[in-house]
């Protein structure tokens, strides 16, 4: 099995299947928001394009989306409806859609097209390689596998440049995982995908994390050990070491 | 004019019928119907000039109610002039009322069914009053408009959105007289075309005979001013001020008027501690509505005699007739001086009387030659800005709620005619509604520009366009309390890692958010940015001041002979020193790790160089360069390897063209988050009770990043804060030789730029001057020591008191108490006694020190001594701090 990060963007190319997975894209957010009464500029389009030019990129025939594709629960308005059909009608006509939902997908149902594959909410396999959304236990046999796959955390590294100035970016966890009751068997490894959608992003390198999915809950990845690397593939060593950086 | 007789019967009862210079020469402008600007200082009866001939025509003629609106920008209106206008309505028989936001709606009912003919108002209630359909139809009877302080509105966001206002009101009524009325301003067609748009005005400026006096001093500290140093906790040069304004004020009731609120309050303070039976008050706007309106009527009334105020006292509020104004230290802007200055000599034809006091040579310099300008009546151009996009927004969206139903082209042709708008056109039209339609605030379809789903919430969240008057809470990251709160305004340039001095301490801001986070800093030597408020020193201030003391030629300024003196001796000691800066000579100094720039540039200009600097030394260095910027120089604290040769370089290196530059360095600069809020809530995209929080600033300013809002943000703190085109001719001057740099020793003009921060810039070892003083009057205290088990009682001097002192020379006993001499005289708790003994036991020769302050008891003292000192200096420091609360709240108590 071949998983490859596609430099620079929140996206793993799984060669062998011909598959681009992508993670969290939060179709909506910019509704919610406005709901909330802070309009900013609708990012749908551009985000539908860009996951265009990744699948057009990595000549993918598969489309694996982990969870999140939408924003809004349990209200869904018009605009958020609007973005989602505009979305699979885009990617529908060059790839086959999968999605593994996650916790903002309930009622995605009524709106996908009926030619998108939906998993159960406790992930799929594939091959070697577990896959889930992360809000939810996975299941034995997604665990069962050599590396599990997933999103929802939308794990970022803040850091300050060399001018003091604070900043943020979207990063790869990846991290060796723990035995756990629960289980018979865990994978050997845990990548915890950034999210695709502009707006998320946890700094995981300041404590206390609150809100975590079980899977990093529980302990069942050994965060300290957390390789941090950039869409850029700048390599920032162990989370460990980078708790609390002069934040 | 001829008046009506009934009006004349009514001012003659009232002395009023030999009008004043200001009104004769006013009233038959006003009737002859034309559009008339009044620009004459305060207390020349500007009011009775505009409304005696609108009560005639009233009179005169049959006319629809509402006839007339007075549009005043204050919310506490002038109550003294209300209640004249009513007085005189009633006699002559014609209505007026007063609406503003606080008025019942009873009242607001009422006025709807029943209008008055005259309306007084704000303009934010005039917002509100466009939306009403009776009131609409009430306004359009207006016949004539008089604007109040129109020289403060035009200069604001406030004063934009009027003037669209007044445009859609021309609308409703039809075209009507539009009368201002303004205090003396640096440029009168600038503000008559402010108020007229793009109709004729005519302006009246009366030749008033308004005498002024107005003179700088510098008071010399007289020996018996070094034992009040010590009483008081203050340099002897600022308690030789406070001195002096004692005994000026013996002349009549005086306003006594500082800069800053904190000045206010220590003022205050000190006065009360120096003299108990001392008639003063205070007055600013940190203090509630109430304590400021009791403080006005005493004053008024006579039952105080001195108020200390900031510029809360500075408008059209009458608080009666005040014999003398003194400026404590710099007014740093002509303006300021003259609007101050009007408050004294109230009364038509009488002179005002004015006093500087200053406390140091710098003061003086620049008091001085405000003075001048202020007596020689050249005052700063009043500042205007072009199509200020977030009021242009405001109106469109508040129109659109209030008709409904507008047209482009009615957009197009009533906009324009609005002078901040006058390059107003069909693109920029376009632009905006685009964004609006994007924010769900209008919907335009084709011609016709409706209201959108968020815009009735918009309208009622936004009918002022006052920045909104943000106060963070600022947070002690270790003890996570809240230590104080700071307004927006100095939040501007704040970033996380500067160190500020704040509340009397250093401290490290961690983060900036919705609050500010700070950790207490103990790292001295670094450059802490001051926060405290500061009125914007023009440029030709700062250039004069620059000019006469490089020369030193003080021919022609209003001072004694004692800041003659004064000045001397600075001018004397500079050139002494090293090189002697000036308009033409830029110099540069370094001091330990500071970089120190010398150049006049006024705050605007000096605050666009010290970015641009900061942004290129930052580039080069690769370390953040803060800095620190006042009217006359820029202070850099920069890293080690920049040497004074890079500076220079960098100083002679501009090149112009540096918009791109600036607006490159504002972006980057956090003083943009505050600005992108205001203009993100004025245009729309924030709701009115929106949480910001829940995203977090930073990807605010990410997802605005290509947006109108985010133009007009930078844009707006360009215009308020920087001075671009100054910073242009400031490189022209450099380039072309015609401002040399060169580098200087050390020199008092340097070092005058970091007096504010020496107590912060020291090591702690060398205490200031008054806490040396205030030990030493701790020492000489005497104590009373008394032992609880065999009643002995004795006399030491604190600097007596060692540990073997504490105990009792005749039982041996360990329990002794101290007592301060106070205490004696009244009868004293078994409970207190114990208290004082076992801190004596504990705390030893410390706990004499700290029983020794007046007014600090053993429980103050215990909580004084509990605290982690570093050493002596801090605790004499907190047990000044104890003193002072003391004296502030013993007025309670007695």
């Amino acid at each position: 099995m071949n998983l490859v990060p596609v430099h620079g963007s929140a996206a793993l190319h799984l060669t062998d299947e011909s598959a681009l997975i992508l993670s969290d894209l939060h179709y909506g957010v910019e509704a919610e928001m406005l709901r909330g009464g802070v309009w900013v500029p609708n990012r749908s389009t551009a985000r539908t394009e860009r996951v265009l030019e990744l699948l057009k990129q990595t000549k993918s025939k598969r489309l694996i989306l982990l969870g999140d594709v939408k924003h809004q629960v349990p209200h869904n308005s018009k605009q958020q409806r609007t973005d989602l059909e505009q979305f699979f009608m885009a990617v529908g006509r060059i790839a086959k859609v999968e999605i593994v939902p996650g916790n903002h997908d309930g009622g995605l149902g009524d709106i996908i097209p009926s030619d998108v594959k939906f998993h159960k909410s406790d992930g799929f396999v594939i091959g070697d390689i577990g896959m889930a959304h992360g809000h939810a236990w996975p299941s034995q046999e997604v665990m069962n596998s050599k590396i599990l796959v997933m999103g929802h955390e939308h794990p970022a590294l803040s850091f300050r440049d060399r001018l003091d100035k604070l900043h943020s970016e979207p990063c790869w966890l990846r991290a060796p995982m723990l035995e756990h009751e629960k289980y018979d068997k865990v994978p050997e490894q845990l990548i915890v995908m950034p999210a695709f959608g502009e707006l998320a992003g946890r700094t995981m390198n300041r404590e206390p994390l609150k809100g975590l999915g079980p899977v990093l809950r529980n302990g069942l990845a050994d965060l300290a050990k957390a390789r941090v690397e950039t869409l850029e593939g700048l390599d920032f060593g162990e989370l460990g070491n980078l708790i609390d950086l002069r934040l | 004019m001829n008046i009506n007789q009934k009006l004349m019967d009514a001012l003659e009862s009232r002395g009023l019928a030999e009008p004043t210079l200001a009104q004769s020469s006013t009233w038959p402008e006003i009737d002859s119907g034309s559009n008339v600007l009044l620009i004459a200082p305060t207390g020349v009866g500007k009011t009775e000039a505009a409304m005696v001939p609108l009560f005639h025509r009233l009179l005169e003629k049959e006319s629809k109610p509402i006839t007339i609106l007075y549009i005043t920008p204050l919310r506490s209106l002038n109550r003294d002039m209300l209640r004249r206008l009513k007085d005189i309505g009633e006699e002559l028989g014609i209505s007026v009322a007063v609406r503003h936001g606080d008025t019942s709606q009873a009242e607001r009912t009422r006025q709807s069914k029943n209008p008055p003919q005259i309306l007084i108002t704000t303009p934010e209630t005039l917002q509100i009053m466009l939306s009403g359909k009776r009131l609409r139809e009430n306004l359009s009877g207006v016949e004539a408009v008089v604007v109040d302080e129109v020289h403060e509105l035009a200069s604001s966001e406030r004063g934009a959105q009027l003037s669209i206002a007044l445009e859609r009101l021309t609308l409703l009524s039809g075209e009507f007289q539009r009368i201002g009325l303004s205090a003396t301003i640096g440029t009168p067609s600038l503000v008559s075309e402010f108020l007229g748009g793009d109709r004729e005005v005519r302006i009246v400026t009366p030749e008033l005979e308004r005498k002024m006096d107005l003179l700088v001093h510098s008071p010399e500290p007289v020996s018996e001013d070094d034992e009040l140093v010590n009483e008081l906790y203050w340099e002897p040069e600022r308690v030789a001020a406070l001195r002096y304004s004692a005994q000026a004020s013996e002349m009549g009731p005086t306003l006594l008027f500082v800069n800053t609120r904190d000045t206010a309050e220590s003022m205050g303070v000190r006065w009360s501690m120096w003299d108990p039976e001392a008639s003063v008050h205070v007055h600013h706007g940190s203090l509630s509505k109430q304590v400021r309106i009791d403080a006005e009527e005493d004053y008024r009334k006579g039952d105080v005699s001195t108020l200390i105020c900031t510029s809360s006292l500075e408008l059209g509020i009458d608080v009666g007739n005040t014999a003398l104004v003194i400026q404590y230290n710099s007014p740093r802007d002509p303006s300021r001086m003259s609007q101050r200055l009007g408050r004294s000599g109230h009364r038509i034809k009488e002179t005002a009387i004015g006093r500087v006091v200053s406390t140091d040579a710098t003061q003086v310099i620049e008091s001085a030659v405000v003075a001048r300008r202020t007596l020689a009546g050249e005052l700063e151009p009043s500042r205007i800005r072009k199509m200020p996009m977030a009021v242009l927004a405001n109106q469109l969206i508040s129109w659109t709620v209030c008709d409904k139903n507008v047209d482009k082209e009615t957009f197009l042709g009533t906009i324009k005619r609005a002078y901040p708008f006058k390059d107003f056109n069909e693109v920029v039209l376009d632009d905006m509604l685009q964004l609006l339609d994007q924010v769900h605030q209008n919907r335009t379809i084709g011609k016709s520009v409706r209201q959108g789903p968020r815009a009735m919430k918009y309208f009622h969240g936004n009918l002022s366009l006052i920045p909104d008057q943000r106060t963070f809470g600022v947070r002690d990251i270790t003890t996570q309390k809240m230590i104080g709160r700071l307004d927006e305004r100095f939040i501007l340039d704040l970033a996380p890692g500067d160190r500020i001095v704040f509340r009397g301490s250093v401290w490290a801001v961690v983060e900036i958010d919705e609050q500010v986070t700070v950790s207490p800093s103990s790292s001295l030597g670094e450059l802490p940015r001051w926060i405290g408020e500061d009125i914007p020193v023009p440029f030709s201030v700062a250039q004069e001041a620059s000019q006469r003391l490089s020369d030193g030629n003080w021919e022609g300024l209003p001072i004694t002979d004692e800041a003659r003196a004064v000045l001397d001796e600075y001018h004397q000691s500079i050139l002494d020193a090293g090189v002697m800066p000036s308009p033409i000579c830029l110099s540069i100094e370094q001091h330990e790790r500071l970089f120190i720039i010398n150049y006049p540039g006024g705050s605007r200009l000096n605050r666009t160089i010290g970015m641009i600097i900061s942004a290129m030394l930052s580039a080069r260095s690769g370390y953040k360069v803060g800095f620190q910027f006042d009217p006359y120089r820029i202070i850099f604290d920069v890293p080690s390897r920049i040497t004074v040769k890079d500076m220079l370089a960098i100083t002679k290196g501009f090149e112009k063209g540096v918009g791109d530059l600036l607006r490159f360095a504002i972006k980057d600069s956090p003083a943009l988050k505050s600005q992108l809020l205001h203009s993100a809530r004025k245009m729309g995209a924030i709701g009115p009770d929106a949480d910001v929080n829940r995203l977090g600033m930073r990807k605010l300013i990410a997802a605005y990043s290509d947006t109108p809002l985010y133009t007009e943000a930078v844009e707006r703190f360009l215009y308020h804060q920087l001075d671009e085109e100054g910073m242009e001719n400031f490189i022209e001057g450099i380039n072309s030789g015609e401002i040399s740099v060169v580098l200087s020793a050390k020199t008092p003009h340097g070092q005058a730029g970091l007096d504010p921060y020496r107590d912060y810039l020291k090591p702690p070892k060398s205490d200031s001057s008054v806490v040396r003083a205030v030990r030493r009057r701790l020492l000489r205290t005497d104590l009373s020591l008394r032992c609880l088990s065999c009643d002995n009682s004795r006399k030491r001097k604190v600097k007596g008191i060692t540990d073997h002192e504490l105990v009792c020379p005749r039982c041996n006993s360990q329990m002794v108490a101290l007592l301060h001499p106070m205490e004696m005289e009244r009868e004293v708790s078994e409970k207190k006694l114990l208290k004082s003994a076992s801190l004596a036991k504990s705390h030893g020769a410390r706990a004499a020190l700290v029983i020794a302050g007046r007014g600090v008891g053993p429980d103050t003292a215990g909580r004084i001594l509990r605290k982690q000192q570093s050493d002596d200096s801090d605790l004499v420091k907190s047990i000044i701090d104890a003193e002072i609360t003391y004296a502030r709240t013993r007025r309670f108590w007695d």
